[in-house]
């Protein structure tokens, strides 16, 4: 079920609010998995039974990794957790993308054909995060299933993220408060998150699918394709983490935040710690980290570099072109430790945003690649390398009809909508002009649901 | 004002306008078409073990509950509103408005489409039509993108291109051009069509073409004062509603319209489906496969095949004057391979009369 959806705003999410509210708080866990199994059940139910598997295993390994602890048992039930939750993720997100690889260097291996579960990367991260905390002695195992269930399916956060670690919540499924403040305030960022996504980020997603179906490319269509592709994930994504803090926010959760303006970024290493910083983060903590972090020569750390991005490549999806996608960073991350961040620390604020925006379009349309041939011919006419024309009837017709669009998203992609709305939060209009702001901006996200608005979830395939 | 006060001013409010909307939507009783889209709407699925666990119920849950949703229209108009007004926006689903009048982006003109649909109107023609003697003349009716597209700055149609393409896959048949004799004054503004009571001379200038007398003198009826076209309904967009006129004169009085499909004999217009789906069914009741036209004043003898598209409906009431049979012909709905069976060749006129948008498509005749 998709948050951006009228089953889920009209009909699930006031039915899981009365459940929710009514019963005393020693149930109202049992009332959030009930209803996140509901939410994750209603797309693909025979993927319930994958996720019950995955919680009830998580919970046990945690269970006897704290039984064992200091003991040669807790390392071997950690790895046995460790390699039960990646081999369910391997199997049902890598393995038709690993025999094709195969089948590329002659084999001929009959593809599995396995469906990809919702949601699979995020909540697998969640319990490796928990089985190996619990391992290192950071938290307790959870001794209640229906609390660690709650956890793992929590729909807020379930299908997009942010990767909550259990180690943030732990203290909050044992108690957290309820109040009229938090609500208003989650009531305002599930909204904002809902308009993100369904007014800016689906309709820049239509402009990019004209982008590419035209019949008239040319070097300005290129560029708006992939401008409009890379706001578009952002608002997207973005918009998702906002409603799931929302909503967190509403059960009484205070969940991580998962984008600070990336855009805004005077480097790749300081994009990555803006952009999916739950990701981030998990990839620092549990990979980066212990394979010895910058700690280690030079060479070492390169390797160590390169190991992480083409696990977060490939963690966005089993494909070549985000496993490209992630080495691609790690390449900019080598080159800004050598010389590339002084040489943009040098340079003005504004200025040196210019090389990182021109390193990050490019990546996206990387990302956004079918193939790595069609990367290729994207940013060949982005430069105008394939004798494309600068200008077509099509590029100015779109360029003019998304204008405001895009100057929209792109100042919503900067700090200065936050900072005028703090600034606004203080005076005594904001108090009358709020409500009303809320009021119109759910009567616009759901005309847009109404009238059958674009509406892909680019994170469905992680 | 105390923290918990402005939370409640805050959130009191929105919360208020989404437990209405919800209630609502739980309540509102479901509606079986769409009058303004023109189309049935979803309807709630049936709960079955098969269906819960398929996944089918909950896609088609999620339509029903879309199409059904408390205030479809004016959360459409909403919608539009926003695109148009306040993002400017140049179209709505494609759909722009330039000189007051609405038309719709047409996808740009396939070589390959406007050949394969030529081929096949040629083989109706020369295998069936052409060893009894028949002539054959195409018309490619213009539609509003012509009149607007390009002079406004809208993607379209290679137009020029599209005729010269027209013109030399169809050379088996006579060329008729109407471009002069039309304007887009002469069409409605808030649907594709053209206006009945407005072509008069594009009905002139086929008549010229395949050598007939149509000089009548119409009376102008008024069907509808509140017309709103496909494209008003399609784009939610605030387009006024406009007149709708018929022409009837004695000899259009006295044609009778036989429908192969119902089995059925009618008049010309079809009142009963002036407030129906599409108002514009009122000329010859609509798309149709196959209906004939018997004009009992007209004494030559001489026939007509017309082989159309949703324009010829208006049109060929008035070339009804210079024929005494007029045999209508929607391959969109007919296999052409059926042709020879239900209209035997008699060396009658062929006119081939299609808008570029049917031209271009692909696999739209059979």
């Amino acid at each position: 079920m998709l948050f951006s959806s009228i089953p889920f705003a009209f009909y699930f999410l006031p039915v899981v609010l009365i459940a929710y509210f009514v019963v005393p708080f020693r149930f109202k866990n049992a009332i959030l998995l009930l209803f996140s199994l509901i939410f994750y059940g209603w797309g693909e139910p025979i993927y319930l039974l994958l996720m019950v598997t995955s919680i009830v295993m998580g919970y046990i390994f945690g269970l006897l990794i704290e039984k064992y602890r200091g003991t040669a048992k807790a390392k071997v039930f950690v790895v046995l957790s460790v390699v039960v939750s990646l081999g369910l993720l391997g199997w049902f997100k890598y393995a038709d993308f690993a025999v094709s690889s195969l089948n590329t260097l002659g084999l001929n291996l009959v593809l599995p054909n396995v469906a990809l579960p919702i949601g699979i990367s995020f909540y697998t991260f969640q319990i490796l995060s928990y089985t190996i905390d619990v391992y290192r002695g950071d938290v307790p195992a959870q001794k209640s299933i229906v609390d660690f269930g709650a956890y793992v399916s929590m729909f807020p956060q379930l299908i997009a993220g942010p990767i909550v670690r259990y180690s943030d919540v732990a203290a909050q499924l044992r108690v957290r408060t309820h109040s009229l403040e938090k609500a208003s305030l989650g009531v305002r960022r599930l909204l904002i998150g809902l308009g993100k996504k369904i007014l800016i980020a689906n309709q820049l997603g239509q402009l990019v699918e004209i982008c590419r179906a035209s019949n008239q490319p040319s070097v300005v269509f290129s560029w708006m394709c992939a401008v409009a592709f890379a706001l578009q994930i952002y608002f997207d994504f973005s918009g998702y983490s906002d409603m799931a803090i929302g909503l967190g926010k509403i059960f009484g959760f205070d969940l991580m935040e998962n984008f600070d303006h990336p855009f805004m970024s005077r480097s790749v290493s300081e994009f990555w710690r803006r952009w999916h910083m739950s990701l981030g983060s998990w990839f620092r903590d549990y990979v980066y980290i212990p394979l010895g972090g910058n700690r280690v020569p030079f060479a070492r750390w390169c390797l160590n570099v390169l190991v992480v991005w083409f696990l977060t490549g490939l963690w966005h999806g089993a494909a070549w072109n985000f496993v490209l996608w992630g080495l691609y960073f790690a390449v900019f991350l080598v080159l800004e430790k050598l010389f590339l961040a002084k040489w943009l620390k040098k340079l003005p604020g504004a200025v040196a945003r210019i090389p990182v925006l021109l390193i990050l379009l490019v990546s996206f349309v990387l990302f956004n690649a079918g193939s790595l041939s069609q990367f290729g011919s994207d940013v060949a006419s982005m430069f105008g390398m394939n004798g494309l024309p600068f200008l077509s009837a099509q590029s100015v017709y779109y360029l003019r009809s998304y204008a405001l669009l895009l100057i929209v998203a792109i100042v919503g992609a900067t700090p200065l909508v936050r900072k005028v709305g703090l600034r606004l939060e203080k005076t005594a209009v904001m108090t009358w002009l709020e409500p009303v702001a809320l009021c119109a901006l759910l009567l616009a996200v759901t005309a847009f649901l109404v009238g059958g608005s674009f509406n892909p979830f680019l994170y469905f395939r992680f | 004002m105390s923290n918990k006060k402005k939370a409640l001013l805050r959130m009191g409010p929105v919360v208020l306008l989404f437990v209405v909307l919800s209630v609502f939507a739980w309540v509102k009783p479901a509606q079986d078409v769409s009058l303004a889209e023109r189309r049935p709407l979803a309807q709630m699925p049936q709960i079955t073990w098969d269906q819960l666990t398929g996944g089918k119920f909950m896609t088609e849950f999620e339509s029903y509950t879309t199409d059904q949703f408390p205030l479809r229209e004016p959360f459409r108009k909403l919608k539009s509103f926003i695109q148009f007004n306040l993002l400017a926006q140049k179209d709505v689903n494609d759909i722009y408005i330039a000189e007051g009048s609405a038309s719709k982006i047409e996808e740009a003109v396939s070589d390959k489409r406007v050949e394969n649909n030529a081929q096949k109107l040629q083989n109706v023609y020369e295998s069936h039509f052409a060893p009894s003697g028949s002539q054959a003349w195409f018309a490619l009716v213009p539609d509003k993108n012509y009149y607007l597209a390009e002079k406004h700055g809208y993607p379209g149609m290679d137009y020029a291109h599209l005729l010269d393409l027209t013109k030399q896959t169809m050379s088996f048949a006579e060329w008729i051009d109407l471009t002069g004799a039309l304007d887009i004054s002469d069409y409605y503004t808030t649907d594709s069509h053209w206006r009945q009571e407005c072509i008069g001379d594009a009905a002139q200038t086929l008549a010229e073409a395949l050598g007939v007398e149509i000089s009548q003198e119409y009376t102008q009826n008024l069907a509808r004062e509140d017309f709103a076209g496909v494209y008003a309904g399609q784009s939610a967009l605030p387009l006024p509603a406009e007149p709708m006129y018929y022409l009837t004169s004695p000899v259009l009085d006295g044609a009778t319209v036989f429908d192969w499909e119902t089995g059925e004999t009618t008049g010309l217009y079809d009142m009963e489906e002036l407030f129906g789906r599409d108002p514009y069914d009122l000329y010859l009741s609509g798309a149709a496969a196959l209906q004939v036209i018997e004009n009992p004043a007209c004494d030559t003898g001489r026939e007509l095949v017309i082989f159309r598209d949703s324009f010829g409906s208006s049109m060929a009431p008035l070339l009804v004057p210079g024929y005494s049979k007029i045999t209508l012909v929607d391959l969109r709905y007919m296999a052409s391979a059926l042709v020879p069976e239900y209209v035997p060749a008699q060396g009658q006129d062929v006119l081939f009369l299609y808008a570029p948008g049917v031209m271009n498509s692909s696999n739209l005749l059979k």
